[in-house]
């Protein structure tokens, strides 16, 4: 069976994770609250999307 | 290659798929507005809009194919009397999906699956998203002479203040922030002012 010759090093390890991280959240505001929301969807504020009411907002 | 392999299979067999999307339709019509994942909303919207056409038609034969897929009398009964009255003048596009986050558990893309309310509320709609445009624009043009003259900007400024203070019921959200940026008196902040000053005049 095939197995690695050698242990992988802090550095080869460090390296390979460099590319292992998060992006930020693309956002944009409400054009009703101005709260930042996520694009395409009903804002979770103020519970309107394109203008009209869609969800009641629980307080 | 995915030739005749329209739709999607949910992960169901056809025949759990077939009653998930009756059961669906008939809820829909049911409650008028139900809250699901996307993927299954946008499955069950083709077959509910059909149904719907088939309640315009109203005759004997449309009512028997429509009550292959949704089996509840009273529902289809509710179907053929006020939901096609509703629909009467829509030519089509009788449902409305509209995105709503991810559920908590499995990150499943959710949405509100309804039925279009009457007309009143769809005009009220219209009017609102024609009167955003010229705003955006009318924000463009204004910007750069605020930003040349700093003494222009703040008697602009003062009379946007008196006008937003006037019209405040009109604009809730926006007066507040009117009455604040004069004292910070940064340039930059007072882009957002014109507009609203222009969209005074308009109304």
């Amino acid at each position: 069976m095939a197995v690695p010759r050698r242990k992988t090093s802090k550095s080869a390890k460090r390296k390979r994770r460099t590319h292992f991280k998060l992006n930020p959240k693309g956002l944009s505001e409400c054009s009703n609250c101005g709260q930042l929301k996520l694009p395409h969807q009903v804002c979770e504020s103020c519970g309107q999307y394109n203008g009209r009411d869609v969800l009641e907002v629980v307080e | 290659m995915r030739h005749k392999k329209k739709g999607r299979s949910l992960n169901r067999t056809r025949s759990h798929r077939n009653w998930l999307l009756s059961n669906l339709i008939t809820s829909l019509f049911h409650h008028e507005r139900i809250r699901t994942t996307t993927a299954k909303a946008k499955e069950a919207r083709p077959l509910a809009e059909k149904l719907i056409t088939f309640a315009k038609r109203g005759d004997l034969h449309a009512r028997r194919r429509v009550l292959k897929i949704v089996r509840d009398k009273d529902v289809v009964a509710k179907l053929f009397t006020s939901l096609s009255d509703r629909f009467k003048d829509r030519p089509g596009g009788y449902t409305r999906i509209i995105r709503m986050g991810y559920r908590n558990g499995d990150n499943a893309p959710m949405a509100m699956f309804e039925l279009m309310p009457e007309e009143v509320v769809k005009k009220s709609g219209g009017k609102k998203r024609r009167s955003r445009r010229p705003k955006k624009k009318a924000e463009a043009a204004e910007q750069p002479p605020v930003e040349q003259a700093a003494a222009e900007e703040a008697a602009a400024e003062a009379a946007a203040v008196e006008e937003a203070q006037a019209a405040g019921e009109q604009a809730p959200v926006e007066a507040p922030a009117a009455e604040e940026e004069p004292s910070a008196g940064e340039p930059e902040l007072s882009g957002g002012e014109p507009p609203e000053e222009e969209q005074k005049k308009e109304d």
